[in-house]
């Protein structure tokens, strides 16, 4: 544990003072609890993850990802799930999703769907001639 | 000056101060997001007050940066709640919640209103308010709610602005013919519609006085004003003074 230094910005000084009372500081935060932010662009998008915020509740995250994530662009719905909800694989483990064989058999390189829309396209207009 | 035009100067200077003293929390915000989401307010009042000066320069006033640069404190027609220093962050969000609740009363009785132009405006402008009312009455039930101290520090700073936001609903300067032609409804109906949801909304979390007993401060809309224009305006115009037609 260590002094706090004086910072010019509010927010890094509470954040400093904070940190001198844990032992662990990486963990430290003086805002509330952090919620992963995920937004759907238009209606039938999937949602994408598009950053955090800090909050006390639910309907406080809410609040403020409208205006961290939709304030430009397009959204049409939140959603705010509390950042330890979420379950993750450690990335120092990445390669248990590399193949030691060629398994390109699973990949979809022979469905031509461009093409196959192009063609069906083409079809549904001499039909309508 | 014309009843309509001393509405719609009413309209729109009580935005632009309204926009003005919240953004005067940017950068100063108590956490970040907070300090984000009232910039946005305070932009969106912006918006606000300058769609309702291109109603007025439709009626042959000027553009928007001379009306809002150019005038003096006398000129001005805001309501003195929204000339108010912005206080701390209780009294900033309190101060919002009794104004956005006024403004909601307000657009809803314009969107009906028989002049076409405004009726649009007041319309449009609905959306931003839900989400302005919604931001306040969530931080209000937190502050309000919370502990004993952000409790009393809030019903304390709901009766020192009570009769300043009463104030809000002075009579317009010729609104008799207003009403008559359809284009707003009598302040005083508009206030008691106002009261009575004030009131429905906050009496769980905080204790309101009878309407009858608040004593409104009232003069800003025939353009008296308290000293606390003077300062405001010295800011906000002070580029506009100091280099006339400065472009950015």
């Amino acid at each position: 544990m260590r002094e706090a230094r004086w910072t010019f910005n509010p927010y890094h000084q509470r954040l400093d003072e904070a940190m001198t009372r844990h032992a662990d500081p990486s963990t430290a935060d003086t805002e509330g609890s952090v919620w992963e932010v995920f937004q759907m662009q238009r209606r039938g998008d999937a949602f994408e993850h598009v950053g955090a915020v800090h909050a006390g509740d639910a309907e406080m995250a809410l609040l403020m990802a409208k205006e961290q994530y939709a304030r430009r662009g397009r959204c049409v719905q939140l959603w705010v799930v509390p950042s330890t909800a979420i379950v993750a694989t450690p990335i120092a483990d990445a390669d248990i999703f590399e193949h030691a064989t060629d398994k390109s058999y699973r990949e979809a390189f022979g469905y031509k769907l461009a093409a196959r829309k192009r063609k069906l396209a083409e079809e549904a207009s001499q039909e309508e001639s | 000056m014309e009843p309509l035009k001393m509405l719609l100067f009413a309209l729109a200077d009580d935005e632009l101060l309204m926009g003005h003293r919240a953004s005067e929390w940017t950068g100063l915000g108590p956490i970040l997001e907070a300090d984000l989401a009232l910039s946005s307010i305070a932009q969106d009042e912006m918006g606000h007050a300058l769609l309702f000066y291109d109603l007025l320069g439709a009626l042959g006033e000027t553009e928007p940066d001379s009306l809002a640069f150019g005038r003096s404190p006398a000129e001005f027609y805001n309501a003195i709640l929204c000339e108010l220093p912005r206080g701390d962050w209780g009294e900033t969000l309190m101060r919002h919640f009794l104004y956005d609740l006024a403004e909601q009363v307000r657009l809803e009785a314009l969107a009906a209103s028989s002049y076409a132009p405004l009726a649009a405006v007041a319309t449009k402008l609905r959306s931003e308010e839900k989400y302005h009312m919604l931001h306040g009455s969530t931080w209000l039930k937190r502050l309000g709610q919370g502990t004993e101290e952000s409790h009393r520090r809030l019903q304390s700073s709901l009766d020192q602005l009570l009769p300043y936001a009463v104030g809000l609903w002075e009579t317009i300067p010729g609104e008799a013919a207003l009403v008559a032609q359809g284009i707003m409804p009598p302040s005083n109906t508009l206030r008691d519609q106002w009261y009575a949801t004030l009131t429905s909304v906050l009496t769980s979390t905080f204790a309101l006085p009878a309407l009858s007993d608040i004593a409104p401060v009232e003069g800003g809309r025939r353009g008296e004003h308290s000293e606390h224009l003077v300062s405001l305006l010295d800011a906000m115009q002070l580029l506009h003074r100091e280099f006339p037609g400065a472009k950015w």
